[in-house]
């Protein structure tokens, strides 16, 4: 064997040798804090664990996180949202474990603001580490890096969230995966815009401590509503009474609207000057003619409704409470840029006459508009062709030996099939016919 | 009305088009005459020679597409909320060819099926104000006739008109609503008769009539015109009266 041979003998096994023993274990975020332990590192630690932490979940790193720019996963154990507090149906949201790695996405509104909670879960965070704590920064983000005294100077601006309940919530106590509800009146005291929640694992709370391991919770506060609609208006009906209102331009398709009723039961209606209102009601005083048994002079029609309020801010859960308890009726439409709907008169109640109604329309985040203006919706008994062809003497009598009135036949089918039959005959005998001739 | 006769235009220019589009494809395939191998192939190749005599596919079905307005409500209650709404009435009419003398005429036995809607405001019942609410009557009118079609005309003289009548038994399913209410619903039943002048397409383009009757057995279309009248029983909602359709119809 030359030497040149021996060589290429000797760079061959190596290449076997190479290929048997396969491909370099990736280091296990495991293996990285373990290997951590004990060592209260600094900053330059913690980009060793971000690195751990991208064999486990994905692109990671302290140094990737920069002022509001996180892009793909971050951290070293992942963050859930679960619950934003607030009205759940206001929300029209599912925060089923939405992760916080697709960006921005996860709207806080306005009723989750002013719960001031949020619940999240965290998932993948190390045992070796013995603290946990929610930071926000107001400042450059970031709030991974450092220790305690320099993550709250004024370039991070970090400011330390608190645990909602429970302080014990902070203590990892060797789980891997749990939920903590967090206080977010910080988070959304700062204003509406793009947030990021960082959760810190750490291994001491004193002021030199450093974190090792983190997680991201990225989301939006969004806590104004949408422009109200307008021009709402009503025709009088019985069945289908139809509503019309301009939706603002920035109604979304993606939103929802809610068109609240209060029915005025008989005897509330403050209507003082109009008609048929004497004794009954506020009217003695008011009007001219009080006393009397109708004053002929005024004929419109009021409803006034204690809960709704034309142009005033909804309480969303009030109003729920009251559908709840039957004392409001809320149609939910979509889209919320939808511009009319239709009531049934029959929903408000027996000897419901009048109705207050408005109109809500909801945003992306599920904030609600102002109350559009509120109109008086007028139930009225209602005569269509059949009333007036029988009024008129109509002898024609409903069904035809199969039906009854007021339904639907429902047997249509088999005099449509007729002309079928007669043509399937024709066609047979037509076959017959054809064959016999052969 | 306006409406209803966009689909009835828009079909005859397609059917034009078809025939065109059969034309050209026909011409596209036959061989350049005055050719010396055109001659030898025709004169040579008894598979190449033109046919001696037209060949047609057989005649099984006439098909009508059909669009019409149906106004016939007279007086109360018809007047008072469907005064102005005159349908439209669309329906699908089939016949199987029970007889067929070629080039003079065709007896005929089928039907069709139907559909028109009337809407209008309901009224207030104590002041007969109109409301916000409509009332509305759905009218799916199916009918059973026997037919007589005469197409001589542009069959022997190239005149391109064919006349044709029906007489047949019409069953009307109506239902009438107001609001979200079904207030009744049932059937008028009666004798239809109809009279129809068509116009034959294929007489303006022979070529293309033919294309579509080798591609797809469509032996003649043509567009026509129809009066009829529906003559409810006594104890039917009268829902009858004169009217009139028009549309696009295909011999199969």
């Amino acid at each position: 064997m030359t030497c040149d041979g021996a060589a290429r003998f000797a760079s061959w096994s190596l290449a076997v040798l190479m290929l048997c023993a396969g491909p370099a274990k990736a280091q296990t975020e495991d293996d990285i804090d373990t290997s951590l332990s004990g060592t209260d590192s600094t900053t330059t630690d913690t980009s060793s664990t971000t690195t751990a932490g991208s064999s486990s979940s994905g692109t990671a790193g302290s140094t990737s996180v920069a002022n509001g720019t996180v892009d793909g996963t971050t951290g070293t154990f992942t963050v859930k949202l679960l619950y934003a507090g607030g009205d759940a149906d206001n929300h029209e949201q599912d925060y089923s474990e939405q992760a916080s790695t697709t960006g921005y996405v996860i709207p806080i509104n306005k009723a989750s603001c002013d719960q001031g909670t949020i619940e999240v879960q965290l998932n993948g965070v190390n045992t070796a580490y013995l603290y946990l704590e929610p930071w926000y920064s107001t400042g450059s983000g970031q709030c991974n890096q450092g220790d305690r005294n320099t993550r709250v100077t004024s370039s991070q601006n970090c400011t330390k969230l608190s645990f909602a309940g429970d302080d014990s919530q902070g203590q990892i106590s060797g789980r891997t995966r749990f939920n903590v509800v967090v206080n977010i009146g910080p988070v959304c005291a700062a204003g509406d815009g793009d947030k990021q929640l960082y959760f810190l694992a750490l291994r001491s709370q004193n002021s030199s401590e450093t974190t090792q391991s983190f997680g991201v919770l990225k989301f939006t506060v969004d806590t104004t509503g949408p422009t109200p609609a307008t021009n709402l208006s009503s025709e009088p009906g019985e069945t289908q009474i139809p509503l019309k209102w301009d939706a603002p331009a920035d109604a979304l398709t993606t939103s929802t609207a809610w068109i609240v009723v209060d029915p005025i039961l008989a005897g509330e209606d403050q209507d003082s000057g109009v008609e048929d209102d004497a004794a009954v009601a506020d009217d003695a005083g008011t009007d001219s003619d009080a006393g009397t048994t109708t004053d002929a002079t005024d004929t419109s029609v009021q409803c006034p409704s204690s809960v709704l309020i034309a142009n005033s801010t909804p309480d969303t859960s009030t109003l729920r409470d009251l559908e709840d308890q039957g004392e409001l009726i809320i149609k939910r439409i979509s889209p919320g840029s939808k511009e009319s709907t239709t009531l049934d008169g029959r929903d408000f109640g027996l000897n419901v006459n009048l109705a207050a109604a408005t109109v809500v329309i909801f945003d992306q985040a599920g904030n609600p508009s102002t109350m559009s203006n509120v109109v008086c919706v007028q139930v009225v008994d209602t005569t269509g062709f059949w009333d007036q062809y029988q009024a008129n003497g109509g002898t024609a009598e409903p069904g035809c030996a199969c039906s009854v009135p007021g339904a639907r036949t429902g047997r249509f089918g088999f005099l449509a099939a007729l002309p079928g039959l007669v043509l399937l005959g024709v066609c047979i005998a037509r076959v017959r016919s054809r064959r016999r001739a052969r | 009305m306006n409406v209803l006769r966009l689909p009835l235009v828009a079909l005859s220019f397609l059917t034009f088009a078809l025939q065109l589009l059969a034309a050209a494809h026909v011409c596209a395939q036959e061989v350049p005459p005055g050719t010396a191998n055109t001659q030898a192939l025709s004169e040579l190749d008894p598979h190449r020679r033109p046919p001696s005599r037209r060949i047609e596919s057989p005649e099984r079905v006439i098909l009508e597409l059909r669009g019409g307005t149906y106004r016939v409500f007279p007086g109360e209650p018809y007047d008072t909320y469907f005064k102005s709404d005159s349908g439209p009435h669309l329906s699908v009419h089939a016949d199987g060819i029970l007889y067929r003398e070629p080039n003079w005429f065709y007896v005929t036995l089928g039907g069709s099926f139907g559909w028109m809607r009337y809407t209008g405001k309901a009224q207030d019942a104590e002041t007969g104000a109109p409301v916000g609410e409509e009332t509305a009557m759905t009218v799916l009118p199916v009918t059973a006739t026997a037919g007589f079609r005469f197409d001589a005309l542009p069959r022997q003289l190239s005149i391109p008109f064919i006349f044709g009548v029906r007489v047949g038994w019409e069953w009307a399913h109506w239902s009438t609503t107001t609001g979200a209410i079904d207030d009744a619903s049932g059937w008028s039943t009666g004798p239809v008769l109809s009279a129809q002048l068509a116009l034959d397409l294929d007489t303006f383009e022979r070529g293309g009539a033919r294309a579509l009757d080798e591609e797809w057995g469509i032996n003649h279309t043509y567009i026509f015109g129809e009066i009829y009248k529906f003559i409810p029983t006594s104890k039917s909602l009268d829902l009858g009266g004169t009217n009139w359709v028009a549309g696009l119809g295909f011999v199969f």
